[in-house]
């Protein structure tokens, strides 16, 4: 794991010394509207530090180009790099790759925490990067207002400050009710993020988190998907950035969606924060009453 | 050759669900659940048997919930529901244009999702009633959870007791 700690970090600073990102960030804040830039990745694990380095560089680049506040990578973005180890590759697509990913686990992580911290800096805008996957535990990192927070699947909420809003992290399965979302609902979070991807290529399956949220509870949501053959699995996924149908172009209830669910792409779209808020003023919020029942049992 | 449709005839109505300004209201159904975006009213055999804004009726062993105003928009209903034995939720609402509508679709389909509980929608848009019945994905062949939608009456045959 020496490559990853010293000749790619080292290497990776070289690299990144040339661009400069300051004018983005004094560019694009204090405004209500914003864009989003989330990514899609095909699982396949970088074989060469060069590698590693093109795919971060270029997106550091499209991102610079495109001038998004937000930026969403999927989980296992970090597994990519397991693919560094020499005669690792092959075993990331068996099962074996998710033993892998545990052995390295606490190098990958700190690794990877570093990583998104320069990319953040560079970039200056609110990083969310999914995240490195093992068997024990799985990790996302977003870096918001020059800090870098480090959230576990153990951790009840995932929610930082960016710019005068409030952004959560879901991991997948809680996104599938509206218990935790409707939580943070009432700290005031505006933006929900995850990264869900399926073993079901249905499309009707793919809509059963995220997507139906946004139109249940009137929120913004963001996907980021890792489609391909993930330890052994073949996963199918769509990034997007999904609203109530209300909101959106031919009441779809996405405001972005990639079509393919096999391969990699960007999904970029700008949203108004005061036409959520007005839509989500606009509902009464007679749910309470059942309060006594979502959280405490029965009633 | 299109596709084939087979038309089945029923003698028998068990529950007939319809929106208060085209009810069906005929004393051979047993339960007739009418409503609108105000209050459902329940028939038995003809008769009122209860008028409220959401209501847990049985028939035959099989319990139902109906629900209207502003509790048939929030997720929270149909868990409830669920928790109570309930094997369907039938839902009254109303909106304005296409846009509204969509809503109204695609939030019946996500409560018959998370709940895993069927969904009877009732919605009035601009004016004309609208039905659609939801599914939780896993229990329906189709795959898209979808088992109707459309503004004409449609009869249907549902097994409670094979499919809780």
């Amino acid at each position: 794991m020496k490559i990853l700690d010293g000749l790619f970090i080292k290497n990776l600073d070289m690299v990144l010394k040339g661009i400069k990102g300051e004018y983005l960030s004094s560019n694009i804040k204090g405004k209500s509207s914003f864009r989003i830039m989330s990514y899609q990745f095909d699982f396949k694990p970088f074989s060469t530090p060069d590698e590693a380095i093109y795919f971060i560089n270029a997106r550091i680049r499209e991102i610079l180009r495109y001038l998004p506040r937000i930026v969403v990578f999927p989980r296992y973005t970090a597994n990519l790099f397991l693919g560094l180890l020499p005669f690792s590759k092959k075993r990331l697509h068996t099962e074996k790759g998710l033993e892998l990913s545990s052995r390295f686990y606490t190098i990958l992580k700190s690794f990877y925490i570093e990583l998104v911290n320069k990319i953040g800096k560079i970039t200056g805008v609110t990083f969310v990067s999914g995240t490195v996957f093992s068997e024990e535990e799985e990790i996302v990192v977003i870096y918001a207002g020059d800090d870098v927070h480090v959230f576990t699947n153990e951790d009840s909420t995932k929610v930082v400050n960016f710019e005068g809003y409030k952004l959560a992290f879901l991991f997948p399965d809680e996104t599938m009710d509206y218990k935790k979302p409707r939580l943070l609902q009432e700290m005031d979070v505006e933006v929900f993020i995850t990264s869900e991807n399926w073993e079901d290529e249905n499309e009707w399956v793919m809509r059963k988190g995220m997507w139906a949220r946004s139109q249940t509870l009137g929120i913004f949501g963001i996907n980021s998907a890792m489609v391909g053959n993930i330890f052994g699995k073949e996963f199918f996924g769509t990034s997007f950035v999904s609203a109530p149908a209300v909101l959106t172009k031919n009441f779809t209830g996405f405001v972005v969606k990639l079509n393919d669910h096999k391969e990699k792409g960007v999904a970029i779209a700008d949203i108004n924060m005061d036409v959520i808020e007005e839509y989500s003023r606009s509902l009464p919020k007679t749910y309470r009453k059942y309060w006594s029942f979502t959280w405490g049992g029965n009633s | 050759m299109g596709p084939q449709v087979g038309l089945l005839e029923f003698d028998e109505v068990d529950i007939a669900i319809s929106w208060q300004e085209e009810p069906i209201l005929k004393e051979w159904i047993k339960i007739n659940v009418i409503g609108d975006d105000k209050v459902i009213d329940i028939y038995e055999d003809g008769k009122v048997l209860e008028t409220s804004t959401y209501v847990f009726t049985d028939i035959f062993d099989v319990r139902f919930a109906a629900v209207t105003g502003y509790d048939a928009y929030y997720p929270e209903f149909y868990h409830f529901a669920k928790s109570k034995d309930a094997r369907f939720v039938v839902s009254y609402k109303k909106a304005d244009g296409m846009a509204g509508f969509m809503n109204l679709k695609y939030q019946s389909w996500s409560y018959a999702q998370e709940a895993g509980i069927m969904v009877f929608s009732v919605m009035e848009v601009s004016g004309k009633v609208y039905y659609g019945v939801y599914a939780p994905i896993e229990r329906f062949r189709k795959k898209n959870g979808i088992i109707y939608e459309g503004s004409t009456r449609n009869f249907m045959e549902v097994n409670f007791y094979e499919n809780p």
